[in-house]
């Protein structure tokens, strides 16, 4: 599971799946597709679900702990009430980089990223207007 | 659009004009010279603004474009997952043993 090409724990791409259906809950399609995929592969996940991203599970932690960095955050968010949704933290995020190009959002010793770009390379060139201000 | 051309026939729209004076004194309303309602022909200012945008600012068609692409992204797709999932990976998930330890625990790897 952890290098599964569609799924696995072990890319970014592949990982963000897992925090789509923490964040979906139980009854999101993206919960519901792990579920299917993997039984389809003869694995049935439905017990390991909790723990895998229910309450307590590492996943729903850092999740958690990264969102608040984003709402917490002043230079990024700047909707009342403060969410970590696109619709609050597109403007920061495109208008002055401060996503990507801010350390209070990442979580202790990650390395920095430039630009969305970093994360989404079929993009092709950094998408912050941000990105090209000094 | 890199062979856009301007078309002569949108340079002049048609508006009607229903606007009344009312603080104009009757008499002067009267007067041939006042405008009346009807239908009045007048050049086209904001294809002409939109036209010279084009003609004088390079790449502005190309320049509109990548906004709306680029506003689509930042609204429809869940890049917040993604900076999730890489502070994640970074942070505790580049570690394949801690992973199957901590997280998939009882499943065969």
């Amino acid at each position: 599971m952890y290098n599964d090409p569609e799924f696995g724990m072990s890319q970014t791409d592949t990982l963000s799946k897992w925090f789509a259906a923490q964040i979906g809950g139980t009854s999101s399609d993206e919960y519901a597709a792990i579920l299917a995929y993997f039984n389809n592969k003869g694995i049935d996940l439905s017990t390991y679900m909790p723990n895998i991203v229910g309450q307590g599970s590492m996943i729903f932690q850092l999740s958690i702990v990264n969102q608040r960095l984003i709402f917490t955050n002043p230079d990024l968010v700047i909707c009342r009430p403060a969410k970590a949704s696109n619709e609050c933290v597109t403007p920061g995020a495109w208008g002055s980089n401060a996503l990507m190009n801010n350390s209070y959002n990442y979580i202790h010793g990650t390395p920095l990223l430039n630009s969305i770009v970093d994360l989404e390379p079929v993009l092709g060139y950094p998408y912050e207007f941000g990105y090209f201000l000094t | 659009m890199t062979d856009a051309a301007w078309l002569p026939q949108k340079s002049v729209v048609n508006y009607t004009l229903d606007y009344e004076y009312t603080q104009v004194v009757e008499s002067v309303q009267n007067e041939e010279a006042a405008p009346v309602p009807g239908s009045v022909q007048y050049l086209n200012l904001g294809a002409q603004n939109v036209w010279y945008q084009m003609q004088t600012r390079p790449r502005f068609i190309l320049a509109w474009q990548a906004l709306a692409k680029i506003s689509n992204y930042f609204y429809t797709e869940n890049y917040l997952n993604k900076f999730y999932a890489y502070n994640a990976l970074e942070y505790f998930f580049n570690d394949y043993a801690a992973v199957q330890n901590y997280v998939l625990r009882g499943l065969t790897p």
